[in-house]
């Protein structure tokens, strides 16, 4: 694998034509002549002594391509503010470590690519430096590079990477270089690449992507999910400008035209009709009730099985048990889905906003009948991913529109359909199940969980080696510092079932996927066990942490920041969840009110442990970020299953967030030696239970269902 | 035929007089910096100025918008490099995705307009603009930080 992530000698041929080249769509660097199965797929260095990084993850808000160009840069000893980064096209060179595909999810681009990419700048590095160590005769070891430059302090020689890059280019590729010690750039807040571009109209998202000939299609989906469509009368469409084609797909229509204006108007005059379906009259609450009848069946797959969890609750003489439930989510991404394709007798080429570039060019192959090579992904910013562009349903429809136009096509999505046809969050029910030692802690926890399964919805089997993994996250852990088998808790009888309900409600990756319902159930039920035990829920917490000094010390934080023992102001109330979801471990702290019957947050006091914060400022704001969309799903978000289709439609029915409502967020970042931890998710899972957790301690209601606002 | 006149450039289209000033912009002149979040006036994303107002161009048709004075993301910082509001954007670093931002800093320049040291009362009830991914808490803070180099 080492050699996969090499510079090659092809990267530093100062001979080479321009390396990185616009295409057809205008603003798009595209790193298309890269050879990408040749070693050297991540660093170029140009004869000028520009240094390109040819990212291999896409970015989406999360800050990944900047945290990835810093490793390099950092690494290398190149010039920050000079570093060039383009999109990676589709090929096994970028596939992610250890995995057969190319994407970004799970937050992982940092946790993943660290190393190689650390190993690849090294390698140019030392390089570099050797060459410049031969030219002045001094020892290699004296030479060290910084801001682009090679420098030797003794002699007083510096020599800027352009002009020593075609003699390094004629040495061997070390094989294991030593990595430097001093990486200034690593821990520092410097200013994100992309930043400049986002603030004055010149970022480049799918939406934006104009190629020659270029039209755009509007859609309309068969409003309850996958019915086939039967007939289409366009005869209203008649005199209407601007039209080109309307191509029937499965189950939507789409109307090409010169503009989405147009396309748009003329897709909603269409008289569409979609077959009867068997899900013509499913509601939410069929679904609901069928998985609360399905908590108490008698097989389940476990996804952990560890001590003798059954076999303790069975005969215990205390147990308790609490039902929980969460809704259908919607990612509301701020940019529709939408994908550019264009298909000729000989390339399909896409742009696209996506987390899975390999997936897209399958998609390609399969539509337009091309090889692999004659498929071309050119990856746009994506206006939010959460997981949603992670799906290959709007790549799909926009490739047979393309295929049968026979020129580029844009298909955007409106805002009602993006609504009507997520990949939701799974809308999941759960029993939890302790048996109860003296002090009141848990000894042995089971976990029951019904619901829909991601793997079954995109593949059609609903278990891999006899689980859903998707669901089971943020069960157990994935870090090196867990004392038991649950989070960072002292625990070790966990039982974890899944039960899987089929249901025809497409679902998806929603940020942090199973992480964020089980935060909920998991942190709600230890309050309810410390509630009942009559012990203090930060003290109850602290016993139960007290074999991870770890995550005590992220603990201790926020009860410290937040001051967890002053008096609150009148009518104020708390209430506090510890988590670990993608390797890092946050806590949280709430302070609520309620104000006309809503809760309202005014404080939101958290700590993060990821191991190493390489670009801290990006770790704050990621924290930020989920616990804004923690408060707003937990508070009001919910899609509601009606008649077969999703009922919600638009911002004024699916409540998010404002500004207005956003309380104050402190985050504490505390670095550790532990394994990098992933960020972009990590605080999704415990903002919902700190909230409950404060309103049953501000109305004495405990909240065992969201959202929170239908259930006070 | 409708003449409108944009980053103080005169652009001649011909559409439907309902067409919105967004897809206007968006498709008819390429001006892809405004941005289309949801069509019916609630996320902001499509936010430009006529007239030195805030205006959500979904909203608005291009028979309505001949005559008046339209700014767009593309046209803020006006003869200078970049507007405060954008210098202070990218020193507190405040876009993630960025896909609301182009609305986000058209609402924030017409704020400063209004209120050149706006309070944080003021901030909430000016800024209803949507963002996913909650870059709420340093919009304001970019807010105030421009208002001090203004
Ligand atoms: S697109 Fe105009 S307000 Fe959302
Ligand atoms: S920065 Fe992504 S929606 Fe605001």
């Amino acid at each position: 694998m080492t050699n996969n992530f090499s510079v090659s000698r092809r990267g530093f041929l100062a001979t080479s034509a321009a390396l990185v080249v616009t295409v057809a769509a205008p603003k798009i660097a595209v790193a298309q002549n890269v050879d990408p199965n040749a070693l050297g797929a991540f660093i170029r260095i140009e004869p000028e002594g520009e240094v390109t990084f040819v990212s291999p993850t896409f970015e989406m808000g999360q800050g990944s391509l900047s945290g990835l160009a810093l490793i390099v840069a950092d690494e290398l000893g190149a010039d920050w503010n000079k570093i060039k980064v383009v999109n990676a096209p589709v090929a096994p060179a970028y596939n992610v470590p250890g995995t057969p595909v190319q994407y970004a999810a799970g937050s992982q681009a940092v946790r993943r690519w660290h190393a190689p990419l650390r190993l690849a700048a090294a390698q140019a590095r030392t390089m570099l430096t050797e060459a410049a160590a031969s030219q002045w005769d001094v020892p290699v070891a004296e030479c060290r590079t910084q801001d682009g430059f090679v420098i030797h302090k003794a002699s007083g020689n510096r020599v800027p990477f352009a002009d020593i890059v075609s003699d390094a280019a004629q040495l061997p590729v070390p094989e294991a270089p030593a990595l430097r010690d001093d990486n200034p750039l690593t821990g520092s807040n410097v200013t994100r690449i992309d930043l400049p571009s986002k603030t004055n109209g010149t970022a480049i998202y799918g939406i934006d992507v104009r190629v020659p000939e270029m039209v755009y299609a509007a859609i309309r989906q068969a409003p309850v999910f996958r019915a086939a469509l039967v007939s289409v009368d366009a005869s209203a469409l008649d005199g209407m400008p601007g039209i080109i084609e309307v191509v029937e797909l499965e189950d939507a229509v789409a109307v090409v035209a010169d503009s989405f204006w147009k396309a748009k108007q003329a897709v909603e005059a269409l008289d569409v009709e979609f077959a009867k379906s068997t899900y013509d009259y499913l509601a939410t609450e069929d679904i609901a009730q069928s998985q609360k009848l399905q908590l108490d069946t008698r097989f389940a797959v476990a996804s952990v099985n560890e001590g003798s969890a059954f076999s303790m609750i069975r005969d215990a003489s205390n147990v308790y048990s609490s039902d929980y439930d969460v809704p259908y989510l919607h990612h509301m991404t701020m940019e529709p889905m939408c994908c550019t394709a264009h298909i000729t007798d000989d390339t399909c080429e896409f742009w696209v906003p996506t987390q899975y570039s390999s997936a897209v060019r399958g998609v390609g192959m399969r539509v337009s009948g091309l090889p692999a090579e004659q498929v071309i992904v050119n990856t746009t910013h994506m206006g939010g991913g959460l997981g949603r562009k992670f799906e290959m349903d709007y790549v799909d429809q926009s490739a047979k529109i393309a295929k049968q136009v026979g020129r580029p096509v844009q298909l955007i999505w409106t805002r009602e359909e993006d609504v009507q046809h997520g990949r939701y969050r799974p809308m999941m029910t759960a029993r939890l199940t302790a048996s109860i030692a003296e002090d009141g802690t848990p000894e042995a926890m089971r976990i029951r969980l019904v619901g829909p399964s991601i793997p079954e919805f995109r593949n059609g089997i609903p278990f891999k080696n006899g689980f859903d993994f998707r669901a089971g996250l943020g069960i157990t852990t994935e870090t090196e510092s867990a004392p038991g088998k649950l989070q960072q808790y002292k625990l070790d009888n966990l039982l974890a079932e899944i039960i899987y309900q089929p249901a025809h409600v497409p679902v998806g990756s929603w940020r942090s996927v199973g992480a964020s319902e089980n935060g909920f159930f998991i942190e709600s039920f230890i309050d309810e066990l410390a509630h009942e035990a009559g012990r203090d829920p930060v003290e109850f917490r602290r016993t139960m942490l007290r074999d991870s000094p770890r995550g005590l010390a992220v603990f201790d934080r926020v009860v410290e920041e937040f001051d967890w023992d002053a008096e609150l102001p009148e009518g104020h109330f708390k209430g506090i969840a510890f988590s670990e979801a993608v390797g890092s471990i946050v806590v949280q702290a709430v302070e609520v009110s309620m104000e006309n019957d809503e809760p309202k947050v005014h404080r939101v006091v958290c700590a993060i442990d990821c191991g190493k914060a390489i670009h801290p400022d990006s770790v704050e704001a990621q924290t930020v970020g989920c616990i804004i969309m923690g408060i707003s799903s937990a508070l009001y978000e919910k899609i509601t299953i009606t008649d077969g289709h999703c009922a919600e439609s638009n911002f004024y029915d699916y409540r998010v967030l404002t500004l207005e409502e956003t309380p104050d967020i402190q985050v504490h970042i505390m670095e550790s030696d532990y394994n990098i931890g992933g960020v972009g998710e990590a605080a999704i899972p415990g903002t919902a239970p700190a909230l409950a957790n404060a309103i049953f301690a501000a109305t004495g209601k405990r909240i065992r269902s969201l959202p929170i606002i239908d259930h006070i | 035929m409708q003449a409108l006149t944009i980053n103080g450039i005169e652009q001649e289209v011909d559409l439907a007089d309902d067409t919105p000033l967004l897809w206007v912009l968006r498709d008819e002149l390429d001006m892809t910096g405004t941005k289309f979040g949801c069509g019916v006036g609630l996320c902001g994303a499509c936010s430009v100025h006529v007239d030195g107002e805030v205006v959500r161009s979904c909203q608005l048709s291009v028979g309505d918008a001949v005559g008046s004075e339209i700014t767009t993301i593309e046209g803020l910082a006006g003869t200078s490099d970049q507007h405060r509001l954008q210098i202070a954007w990218i020193e507190k670093q405040v876009p993630q995705c960025g896909y609301c931002q182009s609305g986000m800093l058209m609402a924030a320049a017409a704020l400063l307009a209004e209120h050149p040291k706006p309070t944080d009362e003021q901030i909430d009830s000016a800024m209803t603009n949507i963002c996913r991914c909650g870059t709420y808490p340093r919009v304001r803070a970019a807010i105030h930080r421009a208002a001090e180099m203004g």
